[in-house]
């Protein structure tokens, strides 16, 4: 938990970033295993304020700006949509 | 010796007023087997202080089920907030209340006819005030002891430490996702237009809430007045209960309608939208998803009236989570200026309400001509 911020080379390749994600989203939710389809906010895993961390989260990572436009849910919902926004935006970069 | 001096600073305002019992609240020593009674001054002023918002406990060297038992025959066991009666120091007991409460030492006032029990306090604890009830009363009079003005929630304000309290025992306890602990919760969220009753609470809604707020924006007393009696706005406030009871007035929204008061009466291509200026919930109901639940209320009461919804959001460094609700309520971004974003909802389908929301909306007419509410003097 207190070493999260050094600055290790960052995973860039989409595998590394969707295995980035799943992470994350096991630690924020508690819960190892959870499939990358699964809805996470729709369904309750997680609650809206967890989308917040994960805007901070990605961009503190991957060195990504995430847009306002870039607040959808879909993009939120899963880890395979989270990971998706993040691959976009790295590729856009 | 005691730490009462007139010339510090001005002391911090008193949240919480501990009374030790025998020759304090009552006359007589409840052991000795005397014939207790309560002072009508003092009956008075545990009602005065719990009116104005300010807790209050017992610390007590006393057989606890003897204690309980004249209190309630007393009427008077339910304003008291954890009461410590035992036979351990006064000081502890002290500790004990403000560590419950979550309130610091120098909120606290304690009120005890015995000098040895004040001086054990204020040596172990500096920072609390320590005074018989005469100084106690005397105190009160000179208007040191309750706050200038009183909010409907101070006025609940012990019954939301119980069912804080009780709330939180149930969320340590309980195992499992998000959802089905807030289904659990049983929430009922009101929301109806202000009234003057809740301008103080608005006002300082806008004034001490900054995470949860889309602009920003603090109204004073007087502004929100007049905003109330604005044909041309809404100023709707919501209240969250659940089962173990309230949370209080945890939201607001001020709304732009640009109508006075004839819309409905207009096909909807003319009747202008309804702009959301601000709209912000208390920290206390982070993660419940109250912002979309309000958000739902306003729209569809938008809706009500033929009138689509806008809302503005002002980015600060700490405010995007209501951005967030905003886009995941299904608000697309329309413009966006330097420090103004402004959204707007689609024609078709408002936000969900989630499904462990009870959502009940009173659609309060605006601005009744002084109809409804009390003059403002």
């Amino acid at each position: 938990m207190a070493a999260q911020q050094t600055t290790a080379p960052r995973p860039h390749t989409p595998e590394e970033v969707t295995a980035t994600v799943r992470q994350f989203i096991s630690r924020l939710s508690g819960r190892p295993g959870i499939e990358d389809d699964r809805p996470l906010i729709s369904d309750g895993v997680l609650d809206s304020v967890a989308a917040v961390q994960m805007v901070d989260f990605v961009e503190r990572t991957f060195d990504v700006e995430i847009a306002d436009e870039d607040l959808e849910l879909a993009n939120f919902d899963s880890i395979r949509g989270l990971a998706g926004l993040v691959n976009r935006r790295l590729a856009a970069s | 010796m005691q730490s009462t001096e007139p010339h510090t600073p001005p002391a911090p305002q008193v949240k919480c007023v501990v009374w030790d019992l025998d020759d304090t609240l009552w006359d007589g020593t409840l052991l000795e087997g005397d014939d207790l009674s309560v002072p009508e001054a003092n009956r008075q002023l545990v009602r005065t202080l719990d009116e104005h918002g300010i807790l209050q406990s017992v610390a007590s060297r006393n057989e606890p089920d003897a204690v309980t038992e004249r209190l309630r025959a007393f009427g008077l066991d339910e304003y008291f907030l954890y009461p410590q009666v035992g036979w351990s120091a006064k000081s502890a007991s002290l500790r004990a209340v403000a560590q419950e409460l979550n309130i610091s030492p120098e909120s606290v006032l304690f009120v005890d006819d015995s000098e040895f029990e004040r001086a054990e306090v204020a040596g172990a604890l500096p920072s609390v005030r320590c005074m018989t009830r005469q100084e106690l009363h005397a105190l009160v009079a000179a208007g040191e002891v309750l706050p200038a003005q009183v909010t409907d929630d101070a006025r609940r304000r012990r019954a939301m430490y119980l069912a804080e309290s009780r709330r939180r025992t149930h969320e340590v306890a309980f195992d499992g996702p998000a959802a089905e602990f807030l289904e659990s919760l049983d929430m009922t969220l009101r929301v109806r237009g202000a009234s003057t009753a809740d301008l103080a609470r608005a006002a300082e809604l806008t004034q001490r809430t900054h995470q949860l707020n889309t602009t920003g924006i603090t109204f004073g007393q007087d502004e929100l007045a007049s905003l109330i009696r604005d044909p041309g706005h809404r100023v709707l406030v919501a209240e969250l209960d659940d089962r173990f009871g309230t949370y209080g007035t945890v939201g607001l929204a001020v709304v732009a309608t640009g109508t006075t008061g004839l819309a409905g009466a207009e096909p909807r291509a003319v009747v202008p939208p309804w702009t959301i200026r601000l709209l912000l919930m208390s920290c206390r109901v982070m993660g419940r998803n109250i912002g979309t639940s309000l958000i739902a209320a306003v729209a569809g009461l938008a809706e009500a009236h033929g009138a689509g919804t806008v809302a503005h959001f002002r980015p600060t460094d700490r405010n995007r989570q209501m951005l967030v609700t905003y886009r995941f309520a299904g608000f697309s971004v329309e413009s966006r200026t330097d420090d103004l974003v402004v959204l707007s909802l689609p024609e078709a389908g408002g936000p969900a309400v989630p499904g462990y929301v009870r959502l009940v909306v009173e659609d309060t007419p605006a601005a009744p001509r002084g109809t409804r509410q009390e003059l403002i003097a």
